[in-house]
């Protein structure tokens, strides 16, 4: 009972840091029909950046998402004008052939990180990643915890955002009908290259997250994109709210199987959920 | 369905003689080297066509090939390894399983339109590389030796060369026939819209899963040749996320509309990667093969052969 427990709440945090990590992606979609297959390479950019400002500096990879996160918004909005935007003038049916453009993106960014910090996985190591909270008989891990609330206040100023703000309604109604939002005066230029702006500064955000609570290296980019499919696909494209309960269920499902079955079969009875989920409801679980 | 052009006996006797200067080249005096380039090229150019009998005909572009590839090269190189059977004849053992997991895959995945195919079907890929490696008692996430065709590793070469080579010519075959053919023009008509093909009593759901099992057992015909030429069943090789990736990127490259696209798309890029890691290094040359897959994508979406007749005008937006 206390081992299930356990598995629980390990399998919220975490399952929250997912989230996370997802939410990008899932506009990003949602907005520009673009699969940004870079993503997690952002991420695993993020990490890095977390991790010198740590190593070099002294400086709490929290602390420096102040720098990481703008820097990683304007260079999602440069890379929009850059490179999606001739993308989407160009080709039809902008899904696959954003898909093969960002995984060369992902190709570059792998060759470059290895260059730069070599292939070796980094852990980050803080004051709190070692502490933790004994509540009851569950221990709850400092470096989890930390990523989890990170996650949880990211979420919550995306769905805020999308919510209460113009360019967070435009960003919606986007979603709906391209066509229909640009005939009522919404820029879609700018909502495009905001909403991959917020799209890879979640990302790094999520990146940081994920470094107090996995070591990670330039070819971890492949795990995360893996793991993010599954959110988005699980919780829906242009949901902030079908992301975070596509996350928990994730997280839950790998901490909660792990009980019962070896570690290597967990990410199989994922996918097999995946795959049920998506019988039923072949767009997501959320979806309109 | 006849076009302007060589016909149809025509093309099948060039066709016919290009497979046999193929199988002929090594008796002037090719290199180990150069055999085992030409392997791999054939082997991807095999790959790509049979990818393209879904992605490129129907539009159905799967993220997973190499699941398939995987299912092909263990079968036979389990078989070799524990009984001794040459894959020789083996390669159709694992072609079928292949094509039996495609049916049984393909039936729910199929149902999914564009994007959420593709990301199921990198996803389905790797839970199949999990069943795999996780087998009890075959202990294959370890790693299995296979042995090498021959001795002398001239002929082990001459071997491989001419199976590969004839798996090739079989996957042409196969893909110009089905082209031809009114699975072909059903195939077509499900990518321009599959709605109206329904109406239009395209029976659609059993094309889709007729070309995905097809393409799926292409795939384990080539990686039952292929798990042999490595001598080691390395699971991160044979059910390479990258190389599901590099089929994609083939087509693409060299043009989807029909057989010569994949198979021109296959021996330009994988020879320009291979030139490209000789000479300026691992990294460099991934930097310059992603960037390339970026130019290739913005100024020549159609591939090498130019774009497709337009069969329905394109309404296309922003």
């Amino acid at each position: 009972m206390d081992q299930l427990l356990q598995a629980i709440s390990t399998g919220l945090l975490v399952g929250l840091t997912y989230a996370g990590l997802g939410v990008g992606f899932s506009l990003t979609w949602g907005a520009t029909g673009v699969i940004n297959a870079a993503h997690t390479s952002v991420a695993v950019l993020g990490a890095y950046l977390g991790y010198i400002a740590l190593d070099r500096w002294g400086v709490d990879p929290l602390v420096a998402l102040v720098g990481i996160v703008p820097l990683a918004f304007f260079a999602g909005w440069g890379f929009f004008e850059a490179l999606l935007r001739p993308l989407k003038r160009r080709v039809r049916l902008v899904g696959m052939a954003s898909v093969v453009l960002t995984l060369g993106v992902a190709l570059v960014l792998e060759s470059l990180t290895t260059v730069a910090f070599t292939a070796d996985p980094r852990v980050v190591r803080t004051g709190y990643t070692g502490a933790g909270l004994a509540l009851g008989p569950v221990r709850v891990g400092g470096g989890p915890l930390a990523a989890a609330v990170m996650s949880l206040v990211m979420l919550a100023a995306v769905y805020r955002f999308r919510q209460g703000t113009y360019t967070g309604r435009a960003l919606r109604a986007l979603e709906q009908e391209p066509e229909g939002a640009a005939l009522t005066g919404i820029d879609v230029r700018r909502t495009s290259g905001i909403a991959t702006g917020i799209g890879f500064a979640t990302a790094a955000a999520s990146g940081v997250a994920l470094s107090l609570v996995y070591a990670f290296s330039p070819t971890t980019f492949l795990p995360w994109l893996v793991l993010t499919f599954l959110v988005v696909i699980l919780g829906g494209v242009g949901t902030v709210l079908g992301v975070t309960v596509a996350g928990l269920i994730t997280g839950l499902t790998v901490s909660v199987v792990a009980l019962w079955i070896p570690f290597a079969w967990t990410n199989f009875v994922l996918f097999v959920v995946l795959i049920l989920v998506l019988l039923a409801r072949p767009t997501g679980l959320t979806t309109r | 369905m006849r076009r302007k052009g060589p016909s149809e006996g025509t093309t099948w006797l060039l066709l016919a003689a290009a497979a046999v200067g193929v199988a002929l080249a090594p008796f002037t005096g090719m290199s180990v080297y150069l055999m085992s380039v030409a392997f791999t090229v054939m082997f991807h150019a095999a790959l790509a066509t049979g990818w393209n009998i879904l992605g490129g005909y129907a539009g159905y572009e799967s993220f997973g090939h190499a699941a398939f590839v995987g299912i092909g090269a263990y079968t036979s190189g389990l078989l070799l390894a524990e009984l001794g059977w040459s894959p020789l004849f083996t390669a159709p053992v694992g072609a079928l399983l292949a094509g039996v997991v495609a049916l049984a895959v393909g039936a729910p995945v199929l149902r999914l339109r564009g994007p959420y195919f593709a990301l199921v079907t990198l996803v389905v890929a790797l839970a199949v590389s999990v069943v795999v490696l996780n087998l009890p008692r075959l202990g294959v996430a370890a790693g299995v030796f296979v042995p090498r065709p021959h001795d002398s590793p001239v002929m082990a070469r001459f071997i491989l060369y001419e199976a590969m080579a004839a798996i090739l010519v079989v996957t042409v075959v196969c893909a110009r026939l089905v082209e031809r053919s009114r699975i072909g023009v059903g195939l077509r008509a499900i990518r321009e819209d599959e709605e109206v093909a329904a109406t239009q009593g395209v029976p659609t759901t059993r094309l889709k899963l007729v070309a995905f099992v097809l393409s799926a057992a292409l795939a384990g015909l080539a990686g039952g040749i292929f798990s042999w030429s490595r001598g080691f069943l390395d699971p991160a090789e044979m059910f390479s996320t990258t190389l599901s990736v590099l089929v994609v990127l083939f087509a693409l490259f060299g043009g989807r509309r029909s057989w010569i696209g994949p198979v021109l798309g296959a021996v330009t890029v994988t020879l320009a990667r291979e030139v490209l890691f000789v000479a300026i290094g691992e990294h460099a040359a991934q930097i310059l093969f992603g960037s390339l897959l970026v130019v290739v994508i913005l100024f020549m979406p159609h591939g090498l052969i130019g774009p497709r007749p337009r069969l329905v005008t394109d309404g296309g937006t922003g």
